[in-house]
């Protein structure tokens, strides 16, 4: 792509021109993998992303552009918004998922737990951690409810990672999304009713 | 046109201090005791500039200004202090919250690195941060706090225990005095004899001793510890992680108040500058970064990384609160989302801007109210901690947005 100030040409990632040291300006909803110049993945290094964020950071942090105010200030804002956006999103899997699935042009949000409608296949699975919840009695009531939290967040993680690897892949039709993302949240219902 | 010098500003509850970033370090150029400040906060801060211009800068024509805020300022605090530095001729104007100006000058005047705590105790605000410091970055980790917690509350409980003790009503004015300095002398000593001008005309003569005025203090000084443990689980911390402790502010200048946070933590500690002259200290060395822009030195190149201190929450559309951006999320940032996820008030959509209260947050409070039109809304909270609505329409044009008065 090329600078928007002054034409020349800027390399991945692109949030600064080398040539006129300005600011590029911020697409709206930006890509979080294209902004921090990463391919898209479900797994991703921590530790990486920190430094890919730092540095990019670091060129653009609206500290370095305060003297100059007015235009400079507010892109460097609006770019430092987008990083930390960025990494704040890639951080945490619930909205990697999102991030990988808006790239796909599909717009997902995983439900609230209460309003979680889960499909009849899923409601039947969702049935034994429902009994299992209901039996808790007894000195071993703790160990059983540290196993249905184990259990549940295993499901719920391997859910998402099944949706993500849907994402990632092209062919792939994303029609059941919705319904996986409703299953996700009926699990956080069901974490929810798990007692402390 | 000429380029700002930038100013360092605290306007702590203990008084106005002004510093600049010279060839020999950071230095206070302008004090101003909080009796004699102007009570207004432009005013406080004209009152400031006037006087560095004055006595260190008659040639400057502008002045931009990086300025301390508490932590655990909310929205509307910061909005206040932005408007009225802005109304004040200030540009640019940086808001750093005081821990992180305090850390900001033990790693750049004592080498302070590591995982550190700070603790910042003023005369009615009260900070924990949790700082990670290397050669570049100085990161905030998580925060916690008390709006209403301060070394005046100490004062406060020595007054009425004090009173409780004179035969007859004392001066409340010479009260609040008198006890502050029972708890400075007790620092030193074991007990010390006080005496109280009761309105009568008398002279109340009373003992106070160091383990009585630690039993005053307790209550209040336990009520730090809920913060400090919060402040400990979001950073992923245990107590004995931290290599450094520093202390922040007035309020923990009294020995009883170090011993105390020094038990809490495990540590002693560290550092030998001024706890009440150290935020100003570290806004000033921002402010020298400031002014270097993008020719700053790159081996001198540290950036601040911020943080959120209070997470923003709002009313979604079933009335419950529900969080938009968590506590720590790394400042500036930004959250969107479809008005429709908004509680519709009157049958218009409102975004309604929460504040938690009380020792675990279990109170909520509303900080301010607006009315939005359109598709989607979007809130931007800045590097100074200001925060931004707009909104848009389906077609992507801008909606309207109304602040509630």
């Amino acid at each position: 792509m090329n600078c928007d100030a002054c034409g020349a040409e800027v390399s991945a990632p692109a949030d600064l021109c080398a040539a006129c040291g300005v600011v590029q300006k911020v697409e709206p909803r930006p890509d979080p993998f294209d902004l921090l110049g990463l391919d898209p993945a479900w797994h991703l290094d921590v530790l990486a992303l920190t430094r890919l964020h730092r540095t990019a950071l670091r060129r653009v942090h609206p500290d370095r552009f305060a003297l100059e105010g007015g235009e400079p200030h507010r892109r460097a804002e609006a770019m430092a918004t987008a990083l930390n956006d960025a990494l704040r999103s890639l951080t945490w899997p619930r909205t990697r998922l999102c991030a990988l699935l808006a790239r796909r042009g599909h717009e997902a949000r995983i439900p609230e737990p209460h309003s979680a409608r889960p499909d009849a296949d899923f409601r039947l699975q969702l049935r034994e951690f429902e009994s299992a919840l209901a039996e808790l009695d007894g000195p071993d009531a703790h160990v059983e409810r540290a196993r249905i939290r184990r259990d549940a967040r295993a499901l719920q993680e391997s859910l998402l990672a099944a949706t993500a690897a849907l994402a990632l892949d092209l062919d792939a039709q994303l029609g059941d999304v919705p319904a996986r993302l409703h299953r996700v949240a009926a699990l956080d219902a069901v974490l929810a009713n798990v007692p402390r | 046109m000429s380029r700002p010098h930038v100013l360092g500003l605290d306007l702590g509850t203990t008084g106005g201090r002004a510093s600049l970033s010279t060839l020999d370090g950071p230095t206070i150029v302008a004090e101003r005791p909080a009796a004699e400040a102007p009570r207004d906060l432009r005013a406080r801060i004209l009152d400031l500039v006037a006087t560095v211009k004055r006595e260190w800068l008659p040639d400057a024509e502008r002045f931009g200004a990086v300025l301390s805020v508490p932590a655990h300022a909310d929205f509307v605090a910061r909005r206040q202090l932005l408007d009225a530095a802005h109304h004040a001729g200030l540009a640019p104007v940086r808001l750093l919250d005081a821990p992180t100006a305090a850390a900001l000058a033990y790693a750049r005047l004592q080498g302070l690195r590591g995982p550190i705590a700070v603790f910042a105790f003023g005369a009615e605000t009260f900070d924990v941060s949790l700082m990670s410091i290397d050669e570049n970055f100085i990161e905030v980790l998580a925060s916690a706090g008390d709006v209403a917690l301060g070394g005046g509350g100490l004062d406060r409980c020595v007054a009425a225990a004090l009173e409780a003790e004179c035969p007859a009503p004392a001066d409340p004015d010479a009260l609040f005095s008198i006890a502050a300095a029972t708890r400075w002398a007790l620092g030193t000593r074991f007990d010390v004899p006080v005496e109280v001008p009761l309105l009568d005309g008398r002279i109340a003569r009373l003992r106070m001793t160091r383990d009585r005025l630690e039993a005053i203090a307790a209550p209040v000084l336990a009520r730090v510890e809920g913060p400090c443990r919060e402040a400990l689980i979001e950073a992923g911390f245990r107590a004995k992680d931290l290599s450094s402790l520093v202390l922040v502010g007035g309020g923990t200048q009294p020995q009883h108040v170090r011993r105390f946070v020094g038990r809490l933590f495990g540590l002693t500690p560290s550092g030998t500058l001024h706890p009440e002259r150290v935020v100003a200290l570290g806004c000033a060395l921002h402010a020298a970064r400031l002014e270097g822009g993008v020719t700053c030195d790159p081996h001198d190149d540290w950036l601040v990384l911020d943080a959120l201190a209070a997470p923003l929450v709002v009313l979604a559309a079933d009335g419950e609160p529900t969080t938009l951006l968590p506590r720590g999320a790394r400042l500036p940032a930004s959250v969107e989302l479809p008005t429709s996820r908004l509680l519709a008030v009157e049958g218009r959509r409102s975004l309604t801007l929460l504040a938690r209260e009380g020792r675990e947050g279990e109170r909520t409070r509303t900080q301010a109210r607006w009315w939005v039109e359109g598709a989607r809304v979007r809130c931007v909270v800045d590097t100074n901690g200001d925060l931004t609505v707009s909104a848009t329409a389906e077609d992507g044009r801008a909606a309207a947005v109304v602040r509630v008065p």
